[in-house]
């Protein structure tokens, strides 16, 4: 991994890192990374490298949707992001292309297309109801148990753009963390905070039983519930 | 609970037996588990690695063998250290989409940048201006133009300039305390 004091970096260690600091790898994914984080002073020195960088591509409005969630929880998590966070906006307005904003013209822009929308909303023909794009972070309230029965079990359906899931746990208090497993395989596929979203493509269609727990690590309830897709 | 001198000093020594290369690991291990602490999302990250890297020095005072390495051995202190912190009431207190605040005042003048950059070698400021110049697809060529100049890789280059962008981010966390204490800045 080390060539001439300079890291050899290669694409997968870079994406790897990418999606630890966004909370996307599993549990043995994160513990092998984690491994290498420590004791490996190259792949330590890129992953500062890529966290850097991510904090220039949140300055730069690059990141969007579940990503975006996920930075900003790692941020509120770490004592330096302030600084960091400061150093990028600064570098950014300094080097690149963020420059300070001239609120006069951005003011006339606002006005002109204020203006320009409700001409269309006076002149469009009636073709029924607008499409609305999916949010990025979609929200779904469960309900405990949920077991197949009459009224069928509870379902998650997860359209294309869907990014993650924030699961609102109804009618218990004090969920600490949740993991989620797929009934069909019996895999674990997500372990977290009980508020945090869950990245759309750990579900898999199917049954999956989400088990909540409390800060003591006590089981609290279980929601069942399927995912489809629409 | 603190540790004693003796205590930090073993683990100085275990680290390194040459005391200026184990202030340099000491401190490279205490980033590494910050960022440890924020991947596993832990509140307090600050107060969990001092705790993690107090734990891994009493045990070595105790004479207990720290195997296979230093850093492995503080890694099992850090992932018990996180569990017994999300047991703790405060978790669930932390608002995970807090962005922290930043000093809008200070960073909007650009005075500590400004003053940051002027500390750095002139070869080096040079560097990191062409390094951030631009945005897109131009930013990309002119980082490739910088690599080939330089003679090196474009990795190689990220984590050059990452090694600039450290000793900026050293310097402006500085001024932006001291730019706070003297009650200048919203």
């Amino acid at each position: 991994m080390n060539r001439g004091g300079e890291a050899y970096l290669n694409v997968t260690d870079d994406l790897r890192i990418r999606a630890y600091l966004l909370g996307q790898l599993g549990e043995a994914e994160r513990d092998s990374l984690e491994a290498h984080l420590l004791g490996d002073v190259a792949f330590g020195e890129l992953a500062e490298a890529v966290e850097a960088e991510l904090m220039d591509s949140y300055v730069a409005g690059e990141l969007r949707g579940f990503e975006k969630v996920q930075w900003e929880s790692y941020m509120a998590a770490h004592p330096a992001a302030r600084s960091r966070l400061a150093l990028a906006r600064g570098l950014d307005r300094r080097f690149g292309g963020g420059r300070r904003r001239s609120w006069w013209w951005m003011g006339g822009l606002a006005a002109a297309a204020v203006v320009m929308v409700c001409f269309w909303v006076m002149q469009r023909p009636e073709r029924g109801p607008v499409v609305v794009p999916e949010p990025a972070v979609m929200a779904v309230v469960l309900t405990p148990g949920g077991v197949r029965g009459e009224a069928g079990p509870q379902m998650v359906r997860i359209g294309p753009y869907v990014e993650a899931v924030r699961f609102t746990w109804k009618g218990v208090a004090g969920a600490a963390t949740v993991s989620i497993r797929n009934v069909d395989s019996g895999a674990v596929v997500w372990t977290g905070e009980a508020s945090a979203p869950v990245l759309s493509v750990r579900l898999n269609t199917g049954d999956h039983v989400a088990t909540v727990r409390d800060r003591a690590g006590v089981e609290i309830a279980d929601f069942v519930f399927m995912v489809s897709n629409p | 609970m603190a540790i004693d001198r003796s205590s930090f000093d073993g683990l100085l020594a275990a680290l390194d037996p040459d005391r200026t290369a184990a202030g340099e690991r000491y401190e490279r291990l205490r980033r590494r588990l910050l960022m440890f602490f924020a991947a596993r999302r832990v509140p307090m990250g600050e107060v969990c690695a001092d705790e993690t890297l107090d734990r891994a020095a009493r045990r070595l005072a105790e004479g207990v063998a720290v195997e296979p390495t230093v850093e492995s051995y503080v890694l099992g202190i850090a992932r018990n250290v996180a569990r017994e912190e999300w047991k703790k009431p405060r978790a669930a207190e932390v608002d995970w989409n807090r962005v922290p605040a930043v000093d809008r005042a200070a960073d909007e003048r650009g005075d500590c940048l400004e003053r940051c950059l002027a500390e750095l070698a002139p070869q080096a400021r040079g560097w990191i201006g062409r390094f951030y110049e631009g945005r897109g697809a131009d930013r990309i060529r002119r980082r490739q133009g910088l690599a080939e100049e330089l003679g090196i890789d474009t990795n190689a280059l990220r984590v050059r300039m990452h090694r600039i962008r450290a000793k900026l981010e050293e310097c402006l966390r500085g001024c932006l305390g001291n730019e706070s204490g003297r009650g200048g800045i919203s």
